[in-house]
């Protein structure tokens, strides 16, 4: 999946945030975008994920600019973006399991129910969350949350996976294996955007770098 | 659509619930959980409050209408209060004060803890999953509630009656039954009906329009209680002076 985002401009509260933001990103390749706290990653996670329009300027995919797409297509580029937050984004007063149902309900009506718990159980058990999966999501570990809220994402297969923080609140064993399945993601040719600063995400996985300027963050109307 | 003020809120979540049948694969849960919590969970506390309400109305009453010999009128004292009038605003209360609060506190932790931005990032709609299905289940949950009040007073009031005057159970009920009128029961459907939407829809409407912080929630949930309050009241008095003008007393 190609994004692009072309000419973005967002303010909040009469501050400009970003001003003509342009970057790029392809198929089976990773933009990480990084800057000093306050400076908006999470603003520009949320207008890649298309939770926040901006002000003025367009996403673009495959060519297409989201504002301007069908019903038809834009359930399309639903179903094939996986969209990972800091806090995990579960629903709280759903079990893991109802959690991970929910996705596949809205997108994979057709699927019987038997075949979406196997594919449920599958990533359930590649994230050692098979034993949670009737419990409520409220009973995880933060760490745990951050891994379903991932196996959440990558259930329908997507084409572009979006993260806010990755691996913030994963240990650093779930760290490295987490690091790996996004490498290989990558070479599968699935697209990453992750808004972070760690290091070890940066040389692993960076192909385009977008480092937001903090100046910009302040800056007066 | 939050954005745009209530009324376009409101629209666009009657227009939802109409094609409801489309969204089933994910909303019907939420429909039956809503159902279970305000329609079933509050039955203990609605059966109690009716037989009280009831027994309450024949121990005050039936001795004045009794000493000036119109005894017979406390059916009519029964299905003006209990089915028609008292009944409706008290189950609506309840309702509002139990649900309602519930609802806007839900979805007002929901959108801090970015629940409701992880819906949209699935393509999952908040309106059709988490405030169609409420609207529908408050306005069923209300109907089976008042259905349940109405039989639980008149059976209380009978009860008390009872220490009062013996009077067989078939006696006391075709006398009731004689006393109604079919525009008793369109007036106490309806009422409790709009009031089930109007708490719904103000209460899912305030527990979205939560902004970022966890401190606006009870802030919120204050105003959507004060305007439910305020929408029932209205509901009640309109449809009590339309039934006044119908009946012609």
């Amino acid at each position: 999946m190609h994004i692009e985002f072309r000419n973005i401009s967002h303010s909040v509260k009469n501050r400009a945030i970003f001003s003509d933001l342009n970057a790029q990103v392809g198929s089976g390749e990773c933009l990480v975008v990084s800057g000093r706290s306050g400076c908006g990653k999470t603003l520009f996670f949320s207008i890649a994920s298309d939770i926040i329009r901006p002000d003025s300027g367009q996403v673009v995919i495959n060519g297409r600019a989201v504002n301007q797409m069908h019903s038809k297509d834009y359930a399309e580029f639903r179903r094939n973006l996986g969209v990972v937050f800091q806090l995990s984004g579960l629903i709280s007063n759903l079990t893991l399991e109802e959690n991970l149902m929910l996705p596949l309900n809205r997108h994979f009506k057709e699927l019987d129910k038997g075949e979406k718990l196997h594919r449920i159980n599958a990533l359930a058990k590649e994230f050692s969350l098979q034993h949670y999966l009737a419990q409520r999501t409220e009973m995880l570990s933060s760490g745990q949350a951050s891994l379903a809220g991932l196996a959440r994402a990558l259930l329908l297969k997507p084409k572009a996976v979006i993260w806010d923080a990755p691996m913030t609140e994963i240990d650093e064993q779930w760290g490295q294996y987490v690091l790996n399945l996004l490498v290989r993601l990558k070479e599968q040719g699935t697209t990453l955007i992750l808004c972070s600063n760690r290091k070890e995400v940066i040389s692993q996985l960076a192909d385009e770098r977008l480092e937001l300027n903090e100046m910009l963050c302040y800056s007066e109307l | 659509m939050i954005a745009y003020g209530f009324l376009p809120f409101s629209a666009y979540v009657i227009s939802d619930f109409i094609f409801f049948h489309r969204n089933r694969s994910i909303s019907f849960d939420v429909l039956v959980r809503q159902v279970r919590f305000t329609g079933v969970e509050a039955l203990g506390l609605v059966v109690l409050i009716a037989m009280l309400i009831g027994a309450l109305i024949i121990v005050q009453g039936y001795p004045l209408l009794a000493a000036i010999g119109q005894g017979n009128w406390i059916y009519d004292i029964l299905i003006s209060t209990i089915v028609r009038d008292l009944g409706p605003f008290i189950v609506c209360f309840i309702v509002l004060a139990r649900s309602g609060t519930a609802i806007t506190t839900e979805l007002g932790n929901m959108v801090v803890s970015k629940e409701i931005d992880a819906l949209v990032s699935m393509g999952v709609s908040p309106i059709s999953y988490l405030v169609a299905p409420r609207v529908l289940g408050m306005i069923i949950s209300l109907v089976l509630l008042m259905s349940y009040f109405v039989a639980c007073g008149i059976f209380g009031g009978y009860l008390v009656s009872n220490a009062f005057q013996s009077i067989p159970v078939s006696t006391f009920f075709a006398k009731l039954i004689g006393e109604l009128h079919w525009l008793d029961i369109v007036v106490m459907l309806v009422k409790v009906a709009l009031s089930g939407l109007f708490i719904s829809l103000i209460s899912s409407y305030h527990g979205l329009t939560v902004n970022r912080a966890i401190t606006e929630v009870p802030q919120r949930n204050i105003k959507a209680v004060g305007r439910g309050l305020i929408s029932v009241c209205l509901i009640h008095v309109a449809l009590t002076l339309l039934y006044v003008i119908l009946i012609g007393r």
